[in-house]
């Protein structure tokens, strides 16, 4: 009997198995009603959701077609459960429609079904944000339209939103073939891809990973939508970066582009500011807020989404009527509020593997290593005497770690080397130790970009960071990235900061992550943790030891890995 | 109880084998029984049973129609009438192998073995060509060609038998499992939605065929029948499903159920059987005990374990039972299973029973599905290494399941948490404390010639064996060294406090308010009790996993004080045990410690120990 590659679990998960010849072919019938949840190198998880099933009947893959693909590359019979909750969750999408209101005050919401209005009316998260009966239906104000979207998802019947975008103000411009700095210039396949998915709704997420070009999949879409833009990111230094990637690669000029910053307030087509600025609160009021929402925007993209802070969920429930775009590497909130970005910002509408773009070449291969330390007797005594709270930073500054970062600086001495740590004294030390620049939160903005410029020149080998540059930094010479502490079990983390060195090098070499945790500690259990999520994207730990002087134990020598030998 | 064929073949007379041989043609040497596999293939073949119905009499058919829808339950039938048609038609049975007479409690009886009923029985309703009436027109193709390995019922049973590994099933006062805890294992049920009358039957089976033991008013899979079990998941699939039949299926009502199962196993893959047509020639025809009630009880029942697939009024064999009953079962898949760099494993369907029992020793399950998962974790090596399996064990095991080795990153935390958890131990010990280490060198002495010395703790301190307390108070009292009666336990805790503690029974709040009753009365403590198949001089090695037992059972010594015969080999490698009669035993810094019934001190690693039973005491 023919082997087929999939798995059907009744819990609605789906195991694609990789060795099998029919995989590919598995992969694209499984692609448009399923999420890939994990891609480790044997078996890759997909998963059936309410969420992946109504994005399937939007794009018109009927619950027919979905549970015959699901037969047809099944091994054994596709359980009850499964084939029950394509059908119930198919026929759910589209039984209610947003629709502008006939007499255009607001927006209707309506459907073909009077008991579904009757039961949806009654929906105690509906009943705040639904508007006075309207014929075969409910008036629903413009400033609830995200609101209601989002209650209506919750209550297990979306709403097929039919009432368009605002157009926003036109903009001209187009991609440059070449770069101002004259290198060639063109979207990859996948950001294209990306693009046109995104384009077809008007809303949602695209996952890439670190190093993968989601900025140039957001510039993408910019010149795709041709409308005034408004760019959300996480800091002052990323905002500098888009700057400079839009004046890079399209056809704008400086004078088209405003920064919206604590320093500098300029309203231009293209508009870039941050979560912090916008998220202010003055009173009851917001006001950067209202002076940004009261321009025509077309298009708002929200770059490191899984960043979006609480306060922006909720002004964003407001701006559904423009064209909203996410991009990020992980979607992974440890506040459990993935669920919102797919509400207000949308759902995930592109994804794609680490270890495919690793294999095209889209990003630099990487190995992962952890070095366990071994805590000193008297850093034991600490560990062990101290509070709880307190234990994990005892273990996570633990002095030893010094001599293995010594090790480790010494093997990758022609390298371009990060440390990242969580603490600042901590990087203090490490700083005294090696001599190297250290940047933090506390940094001037000046003094922190003239320090990722030296980097990025080759001018600094070595930098220590703080958290801050976790997250949206280019740094594309980077090869070497050594964690020294972090955020207890953050996945989201780990893979951010494996991402700091995942651009292409221009040698076409590999790039190689550290996390030195102490052993048996606490800090040891976090790192599983965080690693998992690398893990199902497929990358491996190479596990070493050090002792408390934060010498290699390992026999052969592994620290700094020398004896390392790709297979 | 019906008879089986194979343990009639063992006791038949040499003339009655020699007749039986001389008729179905089976070679047949003197003295030896008759070959079951053959015996049985010919008597049952439907060509010469169709044959031998055109040869009966239509009197001969009444009485067989009698005898096999319409008289005892059992196809066992009292002494015949000499010189009768019945007596006849026995004999003309009897030479071909389908019908026998045995001496039973009752007196000698005659008897229709099980495995022969149903082919027979086959045979006389094609005869009469009745299977036509009774199968519907209706056809629908089934989608495969085989029984998958990992169906409904073995899933819900592997799925039990190891939640009762490692968690008790509590019973109520009616004996019957906690319905919180029925409702825990249809969470973890196939497809999470079997029904808990049909759990209750798995528990059932469970029980019968020797995988659960009854210990402290709960069903538990006890240290002592691993043994059992790890032969019991060493069966086939096949093997399987014929033990859920006999022990399930064709237990209580065997005339009416050996009609449906008949005609069910006739029908073509894609037929069904009509329900109402089989009642109404089951009342026509005065089959026995038979009425809607024992159809409709049979029936759901068969379809709540899987076996049978109903359609309005239709029924049919699942398909796990159509085409396993044939032996057409999917290939099973040696080591398929996959540990992922997380640590999870993946037990995929086609993987054989006993990869997955082995697989249930080493890792946490986490999810119960087609694909079941297990998790390596500090918690499965922590079991492991509380079963006595060294690292080297523990990883040699992975390395023959798993289809790719073990990810380099889980080999080594597998080797850290070993080398963090073997560190370590704490044991329970009968110290005598002295006040200097001159009080305790004189007592060493002493000891030492009565034979009751252990080893010393401390210069202060000497282990002694709890078992024998009394023997070297009367020893120390003889030589003028008087010790108070009473027994200092610094650090221990409250007894009851422990009691809740260590019982995992009381994993919830909940449940420990349902069955605190309880513990207001005395818990009965009854030693494992060991069955010694394999551990022979000269019979193949016990598997690793066997070293839980081992280690229960001179557990459960220590604490009971019964003596044990410990089997071990010399050298790791030996196949040959052999085997030391202890009085007193502990186990200490991975070694099994103790003294023999000559009063020797013995000592033995605990990877060389294959087996252990306690000795009644005298």
């Amino acid at each position: 009997m023919e082997h087929r590659p999939l798995i059907a679990q009744s819990d609605l998960s789906l195991l694609l198995e990789v060795d099998n010849p029919g995989f590919e072919e598995a992969r694209q019938a499984l692609v448009g009603f399923t999420e890939l949840v994990k891609s480790p190198e044997h078996i890759h998880t997909y998963r059936l959701t309410a969420l992946s099933i109504w994005n399937a009947v939007a794009a018109g893959i009927t619950p027919d077609d979905m549970i015959n693909r699901l037969r047809r590359y099944s091994q054994y019979a596709v359980p009850e459960t499964a084939s029950y909750f394509i059908q119930d969750q198919g026929r759910r999408f589209g039984r209610l429609q947003l629709k502008k209101a006939p007499d255009s005050d607001g927006f209707w919401l309506t459907g073909d079904d009077p008991t579904l209005l009757t039961q949806i009316s009654r929906h105690r998260s509906v009943i705040p944000v639904l508007g006075p009966p309207l014929d075969n239906g409910f008036r629903i104000r413009p400033e609830h339209r995200g609101l209601l979207k989002q209650a209506l998802a919750k209550a297990g019947w979306p709403a097929q939103d039919l009432a368009g975008y605002q157009p926003g103000r036109p903009l001209n411009l187009e991609l440059r073939d070449v770069g101002l700095n004259g290198t060639n210039f063109f979207l990859r396949d996948y950001q294209r891809d990306a693009v046109n998915v995104f384009s077809a709704s008007g809303n949602g997420v695209v996952v890439l990973p670190c190093g993968a070009g989601k900025t140039m999949v957001g510039i993408g879409v910019v010149a795709k939508e041709s409308t005034w833009t408004l760019i959300l990111t996480t800091s002052v230094a990323a905002l500098h970066q888009w700057r400079h990637e839009i004046l890079d690669k399209t056809t704008l000029g400086p004078e088209d582009i405003g920064e919206y910053s604590a320093r500098i307030k300029e309203l231009r087509p293209v508009t870039l500011t941050t979560y912090q600025l916008l998220s202010h609160r003055k009173g009851d009021t917001y006001p950067h807020f209202d002076t940004l929402n009261a321009q025509d925007w077309g298009l708002i993209i929200y770059d490191e989404v899984h960043l979006l802070p609480a306060p922006v969920f909720r002004l964003t429930a407001s701006l559904q009527s423009r064209k909203r775009l996410g991009l990020t590497a992980t979607l992974l909130r440890e506040d459990g509020r993935a669920d919102d970005v797919f509400s207000l910002i949308g759902p995930k509408r592109f994804d794609l593997p680490w270890k495919d773009l690793e294999e095209q070449g889209w990003i630099a291969s990487a190995q992962c290593r952890e070095i366990r330390v071994a805590l000193s007797d008297s850093e034991r005594d600490r560990y062990a005497l101290a509070e709880d709270a307190d234990r994990i930073r005892v273990a996570a500054e633990n002095p030893a770690k010094l001599g293995t970062i010594e090790e480790l600086l010494q093997e990758h001495r022609n390298d371009h080397v990060l440390i990242i740590g969580q603490y600042l004294s901590q990087l203090q030390s490490v700083q005294e130790r090696i001599q190297a620049p250290l940047l933090t939160g506390q940094t001037p903005l000046a003094e922190r970009e003239r320090l990722y410029q030296d980097f990025r020149d080759g001018t600094i080998p070595v930098l220590i960071v703080s958290k801050v540059a976790n997250f949206s930094i280019d740094l594309p010479e980077a090869n070497v990235a050594i964690q020294i502490s972090g955020t207890f079990g953050s996945r989201q983390e780990e893979a951010q900061r494996l991402g700091r060195i995942l651009r292409p090098k221009s040698d076409g070499g590999q790039a190689t992550f550290y996390s030195i945790v102490s052993a048996e500690t606490k800090e040891q259990d976090f790192a599983q943790k965080r690693q998992l999520f690398l893990c199902e994207q497929g990358y491996r730990y190479d596990i070493a030891h050090a002792d408390a002087t934060g010498a290699p134990t390992d026999a052969p020598q592994v620290i700094p890995f020398s004896s390392y030998k790709e297979v | 109880m019906a008879f089986s064929l194979e343990d009639i073949l063992l006791k038949l007379s040499e003339e009655g084998r020699r007749t039986i041989a001389a008729h179905t043609k089976i070679p047949y040497k003197p003295g030896k029984p008759l070959p079951f596999e053959k015996l049985i293939a010919r008597v049952t073949n439907p060509v010469t049973l169709a044959e031998l119905m055109r040869t009966l009499s239509p009197e001969e058919h009444g009485i067989l129609s009698d005898w096999m829808l319409r008289t005892r339950e059992e196809f066992t039938f009292p002494p015949l009438t000499s010189h009768s048609t019945a007596l006849k038609l026995a004999g003309k049975l009897g030479v071909r192998g389908l019908m026998y007479q045995v001496q039973s409690s009752h007196g000698w009886l005659y008897t229709i073995p099980s495995e022969v009923s149903s082919p027979l029985l086959l045979a006389l309703l094609q005869h009469h060509e009745s299977p036509a009436t009774m199968i519907a027109e209706r056809r629908t193709p089934r989608p495969v060609d085989t029984a998958p390995l990992w169906w409904p019922l073995a899933h819900n049973l592997f799925m039990i038998v190891s939640h009762a590994r490692r968690e008790s099933l509590p019973l109520s006062q009616q004996g019957f499992v906690y319905k919180r805890v029925i409702n825990k294992l249809i969470l973890k049920s196939w497809e999470h939605s079997t029904s808990g009358e049909a759990l209750d039957l798995v528990i059932y089976f469970a029980r019968r065929v020797g995988l659960l033991g009854y210990q402290n008013n709960s069903f538990r899979e006890l240290g002592a029948d691993i043994r059992n079990a790890h032969a019991f998941w060493q069966s086939s699939a096949k093997d399987l499903l014929k033990m859920v039949e006999s022990t399930l299926v064709l237990h209580s009502n065997p005339t009416f159920q050996n009609l449906l199962w008949t005609m069910l196993g006739h029908l073509e893959p894609d037929q069904w059987l009509d329900l109402d047509a089989l009642s109404r020639w089951a009342t026509e025809e005065h089959v026995i005990a038979y009425s809607s009630y024992t159809r409709d009880y049979v029936i759901n029942e068969a379809a709540a374990l899987g076996l049978v697939e109903l359609d309005k009024g239709l029924c049919r064999y699942t398909d796990t039972a159509y085409w396993g009953r044939r032996g057409l079962f999917e290939a099973v898949t040696t080591e398929s299973i996959v540990i992922q760099p997380t640590g999870e494993v993946l037990v995929p369907p086609s993987a054989p029973y006993a990869d997955r029992w082995k697989v249930d020793a080493l890792a946490t399950p986490v999810k119960w599905d087609r694909m079941v998962v297990y998790q390596i974790d500090r918690k499965s090596v922590e079991a492991a290494i509380d079963r006595g399996i060294s690292i080297e064990d523990y990883l040699e095991a992975w390395k023959g399941l798993s289809r790719k080795g073990i990810p380099a990153n889980v080999e080594t935390n597998i080797r850290d948490w070993y080398r963090a958890l073997t560190r370590h131990r704490i044991l329970r010990a009968t110290v005598i404390h002295s006040q200097d280490q001159t009080e305790s060198a004189k007592l060493e002495q002493i000891l030492t010639k009565a034979g009751e010395y252990q080893m010393r703790l401390s210069p202060q301190d000497l282990i002694i064996s709890e078992a024998h307390l009394a023997t070297i108070r009367k020893t120390l009292e003889r030589a003028g060294i008087p010790i108070p009666q009473s027994i200092d336990t610094p650090g221990t805790v409250d007894e009851d406090d422990d009691m809740f503690d260590d019982d995992d029974m009381f994993d919830d709040d909940d449940m420990f308010d349902e069955v605190n009753h309880f513990l207001s009365e005395p818990i009965e403590v009854r030693p494992p009790q060991v069955v010694l198949h394999a551990v022979l001089p000269g019979v193949p090695l016990i598997p690793i996993l066997d070293r839980y037992t081992i280690q229960n059972i001179v557990r459960e010594s220590i604490t009971n004080r019964y003596p044990l015969t410990v089997y071990y080999v010399v050298h790791p490698d030996d196949k040959i045990v052999t085997h030391v009669d202890l009085v007193s035993a502990n186990i200490k810094e991975g070694s099994l410690i103790g003294i023999d019934i000559h009063q020797r001190a013995f000592s033995v690693p605990l990877q060389h120990v294959r087996s252990a039973i306690r000795r009644e005491l005298s």
